[in-house]
């Protein structure tokens, strides 16, 4: 099982953004088997609060909520953390409002359903090119 | 115009005669001396009016007559007879015969008939093909409502199967580690199947929604509950009115009586209604109130949006054949003119109340059933 290549008393912090209870509740499961620290958020609301008090090494976000558009989350995460990567999920047909958010400062945008490999690299990745993580490894 | 005429009898001799005399008169005349050759000619040819003799041998006149109505409706047949009984007479015209004539006919009514069947035969054609014309600006119409709804069904199929996926996914984690003589997590097992079950039965539930508007429309008339139909297509189009943060509300008579119409084209109106409705309120979110109620002997529908409204200049355009305002390939400006189309076959109407800035409300009329009892409250 690939997991995200960090010390195993060192686990990377995750914020997940999606309002689907079902999805957030099997790959908060999935994340937690693979060394990852996941806190969930099932609107753009209960995320913003939850970033106000946390701090986290990466987001991944959906694109469509009830609340607020995924795109919003992104722009206010952006001016909260401006060097937290955020990744965005999109269960929807369409690829362009996906792009708009990668305009916005995503790191990247994965299409649902994805593999979650390939979730994992793309966060490992994201984590590894933040200062913060550099300096970090550096020590 | 030439009037195209098959005479059929069993008697040579009048078959020639009649056939001079009828040439005599400009008339294009074919023969047949048997009900089954008549057949064949009349399915290989148009005629505007076929002259059937009623006595032949083997088949006669009124077994000709009926696979004649069968294989082509349109076909005009008038029956030629030397002493037509009451029960024939009757019997031929409810098969569908122009006219019956007794023998020896006179040829200046002969040829009155044959006139009078041209023109009626013209007018049955021309109905056909405005009635295919028709039928296929249904079907073109119903493919773009569908391709509206695809992308609003891709979201909302993708999160269950992001589900499913994740849960067996889980599953297969768990099982990794799991010592299978002595599980250890029986019941996570069990409830992500369960899980996975319920996403299936989502996506199910998905698919079956889309094919509804994917068959074929069935136009046969039936006696059909609006009010069905009304939650039905709002149900159907409710992601892609969230997606736009526009709630559609139902505000229903639950007394409504029943209308005559075809199911899937009254379906087809209110997706098109609704549909429209979304995208005048377009980002800025709103509200859709469908309301049904039963005024002034008919039963009315009106679909009201909070949307930008329509400028009074185009309010007379917008029931015409591809008159739209939406960007290229967003409408094919099909959508208002085949709603128009159906509710007039219906014996209905549609009108429309706008005001710019605040929004349309689309009003369809459809007439009562016509043996309906009304009590005198309702």
């Amino acid at each position: 099982m690939p997991d995200n290549g960090t010390e195993q008393d060192n686990p990377l912090k995750l914020l997940l953004v999606d309002d689907e209870a079902g999805y957030v509740s099997v790959i908060s499961k999935r994340m937690a088997k693979r060394n990852f620290e996941v806190t969930s958020a099932t609107n753009g609301m209960e995320a913003i609060q939850t970033l106000r008090s946390h701090h986290f090494d990466c987001a991944v976000l959906d694109l469509k909520m009830e609340d607020m558009d995924g795109i919003e989350v992104l722009k206010i995460f952006k001016k909260m953390d401006p060097t937290m990567p955020v990744i965005m999920l999109t269960g929807y047909g369409s690829e362009i409002s996906a792009r708009e958010g990668v305009r916005f400062g995503a790191f990247a945008y994965l299409a649902k359903p994805c593999n979650l490999d390939d979730l994992i690299r793309i966060i490992v990745d994201a984590c590894k090119r933040r200062p913060e993580f550099q300096r970090k490894e550096a020590i | 115009m030439t009037e195209k005429v098959l005479l059929v009898d069993d008697e040579q001799d009048f078959l020639s005669v009649m056939s001079e005399r009828m040439k005599a008169r400009g008339m294009d005349v074919s023969t047949a001396t048997s009900a089954k050759e008549a057949i064949q000619m009349a399915e290989a040819e148009s005629f505007d009016a076929i002259i059937l003799d009623l006595q032949m041998p083997g088949m006669d006149g009124l077994e000709a007559l009926k696979e004649l109505k069968a294989k082509k409706p349109e076909l005009q047949v008038i029956l030629l007879t030397g002493h037509a009984t009451v029960q024939k007479s009757v019997e031929a015209m409810k098969l569908g015969a122009m006219d019956l004539l007794e023998k020896p006919a006179d040829l200046k009514t002969l040829t009155e008939k044959i006139k009078n069947a041209q023109a009626t035969k013209m007018i049955l054609v021309e109905k056909q093909t405005e009635d295919k014309i028709k039928e296929q600006e249904i079907e073109a119409g119903k493919l773009e409502s569908v391709g509206e709804l695809a992308s609003g069904i891709a979201h909302e199929i993708n999160n269950p199967i992001a589900i499913m996926v994740e849960e067996a996914g889980w599953l297969s984690d768990l099982l990794n580690d799991e010592d299978l003589a002595n599980p250890q997590n029986l019941e996570e097992f069990r409830r992500a199947l369960q899980q996975i079950k319920t996403q299936g039965g989502r996506c199910k539930e998905i698919t079956h929604k889309l094919l509804f508007f994917a068959k074929k429309t069935d136009s046969r008339v039936r006696e059909i509950q609006v009010n069905d139909i009304i939650s039905e297509t709002a149900d159907t189009s409710k992601q892609r009115a969230t997606d736009g943060n526009i709630k559609i509300v139902t505000q229903l008579d639950p007394e409504l009586p029943k209308v005559a119409g075809s199911p899937s084209e009254m379906q087809h109106v209110l997706l098109n209604l609704i549909n429209n409705a979304i995208d005048a309120i377009g980002t800025g979110g709103g509200c859709i109130t469908i309301t049904s109620r039963l005024g002034s002997g008919q039963v009315t529908i009106d679909v009201a949006d909070t949307g930008q409204g329509i400028p009074k200049e185009l309010m007379n355009r917008i029931f015409d054949p591809f008159f739209t305002t939406k960007p290229v390939g967003k409408g094919t400006g099909l959508g208002l003119s085949i709603c128009y189309g159906i509710i007039n076959k219906m014996s209905g109407d549609i009108t429309v109340d706008s005001s710019l800035g605040k929004g349309s409300t689309f009003h369809v009329h459809l007439p009562l059933l016509k043996n309906q009892n009304l009590s005198p409250q309702s």
